[in-house]
């Protein structure tokens, strides 16, 4: 019978920074569904929130590789204080933003049901949509997930895909169009309506 | 009456101190029992980047090298 030996955080983090890349991968996969749920519980958007995971863990694997890291606690704990961080940073940017005032207008120009809160049947019929859509994205081909990932979840414009994925702009832009195809076509087999009212 | 509105990110980051407290004394077993994760896509960009991610000494200064 084989014996499986479970290594420990700071056994893996050892072994990543003398050059074990899939110790990474396994620590990664340890506590990504803890770190993640922390930054979206703080942020409450997927896709902020996937950025911030990226950034966090991209900081990490720069402190172990130069050399940096103080084992000096949870590993899982350390990695929660920088994407902290990078949450409280994200608020700071925010914070300088214009503030509104409608100090001078009689009438309030922002008491209109156009900049109300969507009504939660509307939220629950967008969260629907989205969840759907990301559902069919799944299904497309590597290639085509990839160009709809990129530039509808990282907002990258197709010159920057082209040159993460190595491709010419066209054939990014032609990966695009299938995808959308495809998308359109996977909605209709599953009597899926993607309308957003 | 002044109609000046900020959002309130003071909040914010008190919010986010609370869910650090709460997330930092949960199991790290806890992961498995979680829902919320990461698209596989990010998950595969970072491990990528971990594999080809070098930094190298240079005149007394750590310098960043990506192997692609």
């Amino acid at each position: 019978m084989e014996k499986q030996i479970v290594l420990s955080d700071e056994q893996l983090v050892k072994e990543f920074i003398v050059g074990n890349s899939i110790s990474i991968d396994i620590l990664i996969d340890r506590h990504k569904a803890k770190i993640f749920s922390y930054i979206l519980m703080c942020v409450k958007q997927q896709v902020l929130a996937e950025d911030i995971f990226q950034e966090a863990f991209i900081r990490v694997i720069k402190t172990l590789k130069n050399g940096r890291y103080a084992d000096s606690g949870k590993f899982s704990s350390w990695v929660m204080r920088i994407a902290h961080n990078l949450i409280i940073d994200y608020y700071r940017k925010q914070k300088n933003h214009s503030v509104i005032s409608n100090d001078n207008y009689e009438y309030d120009l922002f008491n209109s049901t156009q900049f109300s809160d969507p009504s939660i049947e509307d939220q629950m019929v967008v969260n629907q949509v989205m969840q759907e859509v990301s559902m069919l994205v799944e299904l497309l081909p590597d290639n085509q997930r990839e160009v709809v990932v990129m530039r509808h979840y990282r907002d990258l414009s197709f010159k920057e895909i082209a040159e993460e994925t190595n491709v010419s702009i066209n054939t990014a832009l032609g990966r695009m169009r299938y995808a959308l195809m495809n998308l359109r076509r996977l909605a209709e087999e599953r009597n899926i309506s993607l309308t957003l009212s | 009456m002044s109609h000046i509105t900020t959002h309130d990110f003071l909040a914010n980051e008190e919010e986010a101190m609370y869910w650090l407290s709460v997330f930092e004394a949960l199991p790290d077993s806890i992961g498995s029992e979680i829902q919320g994760e990461p698209s596989v896509f990010i998950v595969k960009q970072i491990k990528a980047f971990a594999k080809v991610y070098r930094p190298i000494v240079i005149s007394g200064r750590i310098e960043e090298l990506i192997i692609n």
